[in-house]
């Protein structure tokens, strides 16, 4: 066995297509690199908006031109990670420095379920999506449900009063949310009649769910505007009232993976708006990626722009939008989805069975 | 009544969207200044040629920003920013006009005892803006509306 006979089989198995496709899967776009990027990008482009909403210039210095503080983020995150890690007195230790860990964690998981376009390929259609399974819709949620726990979890085990109280309206909080969020999903999942993200976004080929199921569209915005905790839904922080809320603990590399999970979840929140409602990938002239990243470049502005607009809810008005306006919303939308399937099943994509 | 408040939910967010392509209420600071208003005072300026040594300016002054100092036999005003309100009472009441408010803004200092101007350093008229730097004008100024710039 000679050197050239190791380094040819290496190449032959390092430099083949299926490799350097799921390397690119894996890594760069619907992968690491893409929520990384997003999150530097999002959370520059969040104090570029909100300033130009205050009428303010906002980021003007690390980096270049009209680009002005695009590099504060890495900065920040590099001089948090020098920062040294305080455990409070109460905390409970090996949760305290756990749990912030697995949040990016579940964060960049859900990312893994999400298809963001066809691989352009000639062979078979592939799609750019890091773990395929039939039922990513609901991997996705289910990902998206543990945040709100590992949040709970976190609270307590900070073992101060605010983070107690965060924690707690983070409890709350999820009531009024989780709900109309699966409500609103199954309308989509409903009219596709799969739960796969892959067939959803194909099936809106003729007609975006954003026009099909209108109500079903504004109850998923909102109630994952909740989810995220963004504001006006960011109770459980509330900054005026407690502290940081379940946050406030945390220091340096800590408070970066908190910080980031929340953005990586921004991300996949509108990954899924872009998917179910907007029509994923599809469109004219442009190719797929391109468009998705339009559409969902739209709808994070949209999750942004809450937080330079409205006030914050208190704790019970949420719950009274959740259970009384949500939900009921969600379930005339299924009433409507219904009756179409009755009467004028020719508007939906696919048929009913025994509809 | 529903109509009413979806607009109420909407309006706030059209205001929002269309505020970004407006102006700005603020500027880069560093890079460019905002021109002073007609009236603006500043800090007291001295000179030394002028100035008799009478005190008025330290008697009238309401925050004993000005105290004193013997130069070479002499007497002169010594004037600490860091106590000044920028009333110009000092330059109302100087019996020869020695005491002129002459404009500028950026005082900040990083270390306090630097905010103690003696009489020589008093003397300085404070620089023009430096040619990096672009001066503002104000746009409008309105009451309906407010100040508008930038
Ligand atoms: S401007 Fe007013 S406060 Fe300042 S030194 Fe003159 S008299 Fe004193
Ligand atoms: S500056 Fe004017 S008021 Fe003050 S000591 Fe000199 S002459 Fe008198």
């Amino acid at each position: 066995m000679n050197i050239e006979t190791i380094i040819e089989s290496l190449v032959a198995l390092f430099i083949n297509r299926p490799f350097i496709e799921m390397l690119i899967k894996v890594l760069i776009f619907p992968g690491l690199m893409f929520p990384l990027l997003f999150v530097v990008f999002a959370v520059w482009f969040e104090r570029k908006l909100l300033a130009k909403v205050h009428l303010r210039i906002g980021p003007l210095h690390v980096g270049p031109g009209p680009l002005g503080g695009i590099f504060q983020l890495i900065a920040d995150a590099l001089k948090l990670l020098q920062k040294e890690i305080i455990v409070p007195y109460n905390a409970h230790k090996i949760l305290y420095n756990i749990l912030p860990l697995a949040m990016p964690m579940i964060s960049l998981a859900a990312m893994a379920f999400i298809p963001v376009a066809p691989f352009p390929s000639v062979g078979p259609v592939d799609y750019l999506v890091v773990f395929y399974t039939p039922y990513n819709i609901l991997v996705v949620l289910a990902l998206f449900a543990i945040h709100p726990f590992l949040v709970i979890g976190v609270g307590w085990a900070s073992g101060s009063k605010y983070t107690t109280m965060g924690a707690l309206r983070a409890a709350y909080q999820l009531l009024a949310y989780e709900v109309p969020v699966m409500l609103s999903a199954a309308c989509v999942v409903m009219v596709t009649g799969s739960f796969d993200l892959i067939k959803i976004v194909e099936s809106q080929a003729n007609i975006w769910y954003i026009l099909l199921l209108p109500i079903a569209f504004l109850v998923f915005f909102v109630s994952m505007m909740a989810e995220l905790g963004r504001r006006p839904f960011d109770i459980p922080h509330a900054e005026q009232e407690i502290v940081y809320g379940w946050a406030t603990e945390f220091t340096g590399v800590h408070y970066v993976c908190v910080m980031f999970a929340e953005y990586v979840n921004l991300c996949v929140a509108s990954c899924l708006v872009t998917l179910l409602f907007l029509g994923g990938w599809l469109g004219p002239v442009l190719p797929p990626a391109a468009w998705f990243l339009i559409k969902f470049g739209i709808v994070v502005v949209f999750f942004l722009m809450g937080r330079g607009v409205y006030p914050r809810l208190r704790i019970d008005q949420l719950l009274n939008a959740g259970w009384r306006i949500l939900i009921p919303l969600a379930l005339i939308q299924i009433f409507i989805i219904l009756v179409l399937a009755k009467f004028a099943p020719w508007i939906l994509p696919v048929t009913f069975v025994g509809g | 009544m529903v109509f009413s408040w979806i607009v109420s939910i909407l309006r706030p967010l059209g205001m929002a969207f269309r505020h970004i392509f407006k102006y700005r209420f603020t500027v880069k600071y560093p890079y460019y200044v905002l021109e002073t208003s007609e009236r603006y005072r500043g800090r007291p300026v001295l000179d030394l040629a002028k100035c008799v040594g009478c005190g008025v300016c330290a008697t009238i002054c309401p925050n004993k920003a000005i105290t004193m100092v013997n130069v070479e036999d002499r007497r002169y005003p010594q004037f600490d920013a860091g106590r000044c309100c920028f009333c110009g009472f000092c330059a109302y009441f100087c019996l020869t006009s020695a005491l002129k408010m002459n404009g500028g803004y950026e005082l900040s200092e990083y270390d306090k005892s630097n905010l103690i101007y003696p009489p020589e350093k008093l003397v300085k008229v404070p620089p023009p803006p430096p040619e990096r730097k672009k001066v503002v004008k104000l746009k409008k100024l309105s009451l309906s509306t407010g100040v508008t710039h930038g």
